[in-house]
């Protein structure tokens, strides 16, 4: 008798702790989700995406950047070279893509060369951005591309002004209607009052480039956009 | 009257041998293909460039009117280019001229902008290739190489013994 009280009480204290390692679980997953989709995007772009291999919680693999960190939208978009994350050879995104097939690829483009120098020809912003969805499209069909944003830059940038950067985000996001392709907008949770990139996101002087807790505010936004990415773990 | 008639129809001659002239004889396809070639190939071979399709020359330049005939090559390896055309007139040539000349200042300006921020030997030498760039236009033909010295040289002898 006195066993079987013994043994009953072991018995519910397992059970408890079963419990409660249950509701822990259930409290983490959302967190483990995120983190999964954040771990299933590619991220190609410029300088910017290229410095989330040191500020941001991503693989190297991951990232799809030129050697020397540049990346110009215009016309020669196609056939710039890009590091292959796997090899560390140059190949364009349309070798990179048939060859990687990315299951989800996140384009951030345009704050080198574009903004500033189509900031009068939106025409030729839109044609130089859809040339390159076309490669990756006709490279890697399956590929489910998620445009982002062009971030907004703080006071110190000389050259590139947030209504540069506006005009082609609304260029951005007519594109991907017309697509039916995803808008990350990005650039509003980094943006102040006065629609400057934030100070505490900005790292570098010239004005343009994201800290690491910058690119946390940009993973958490992404994140967030999983259900509609079609994201089913 | 008719002397009149004749001075007339003298003038018109005048005229059309005139309008003649600023038009050269355009080349077939094949001798087009030849004259890229020997520049390619005074290159180091056409396997040494990436093709531009037919959608960069109006993106990249804005001619007025499509050239005849038009070859824009990309360095796999490194960031010269080139570029060969065939226009119809002497005043087209003239202003795809002027679009080369231009797009080549557009690139350079970008370049320097670009090594202010990130300083680099890869991106002083994309600079020289702009700054030094070659372009010029001759019955009919209208080209630019922004290339090395020594590239520039060759190509500029292979189009002129072409």
């Amino acid at each position: 008798m006195h066993r079987n009280r013994i043994f009953l009480l072991f018995l519910a204290l397992c059970l408890l702790l079963c419990g409660c390692q249950r509701a822990e679980a259930a409290v983490d997953a959302p967190e483990a989700e995120q983190g999964d989709f954040i771990g299933a995007l590619t991220f190609l772009g410029d300088s910017i995406t290229a410095h989330m291999a040191d500020r941001a919680d991503v693989e190297p693999d991951q990232l799809w950047c030129a050697k020397e960190r540049y990346l110009n939208l215009d016309a020669k978009i196609t056939y710039a070279k890009l590091v292959a994350p796997d090899t560390g050879n140059e190949e364009t995104v349309a070798e990179l893509a048939a060859r990687l097939r990315p299951r989800y690829l996140v384009i951030t483009l345009g704050i080198d060369y574009g903004v500033y120098y189509f900031r009068n020809d939106q025409a030729t912003f839109a044609k130089c951005y859809e040339k390159l969805l076309d490669a990756v499209s006709a490279a890697s069909p399956d590929t489910v591309i998620l445009v982002q944003s062009i971030f907004p830059v703080s006071p110190l940038c000389r050259s590139i002004t947030n209504e540069m950067i506006d005009k082609a985000n609304a260029t951005l996001r007519e594109i991907c209607a017309r697509r039916g392709l995803l808008y990350l907008d990005t650039q509003r949770v980094l943006r102040d009052e006065q629609g400057f990139l934030r100070a505490e996101y900005c790292s570098s002087a010239d004005g343009i480039h994201l800290s690491a807790e910058g690119y946390r505010a940009v993973l958490d936004h992404i994140a967030a956009q999983s259900e509609k990415a079609g994201w089913r773990g | 009257m008719a002397r009149v008639k004749k001075r007339w129809i003298f003038l018109l001659m005048c005229l059309l041998l005139l309008t003649g002239c600023n038009r050269a004889p355009a080349p077939s396809d094949e001798e087009f293909e030849a004259s890229c070639a020997a520049v390619a190939e005074a290159l180091g071979g056409q396997e040494r460039f990436a093709l531009a399709d037919e959608d960069f020359v109006q993106t990249a330049f804005s001619p007025k009117n499509a050239p005849l005939h038009a070859r824009v090559c990309f360095e796999k390896e490194g960031c010269g280019e080139w570029g060969l055309f065939f226009v119809s007139d002497t005043a087209e040539a003239k202003a795809l001229e002027s679009a080369l000349r231009a797009y080549l200042a557009q690139e350079k300006e970008a370049v320097e902008s670009l090594a202010e921020l990130y300083p680099a030997r890869e991106l002083e030498q994309r600079l020289a290739l702009y700054t030094d760039a070659e372009v010029g236009c001759h019955q009919g033909y209208v080209w630019y190489f922004a290339l090395s010295p020594a590239d520039r040289t060759a190509a500029m002898r292979a189009l002129y013994h072409e």
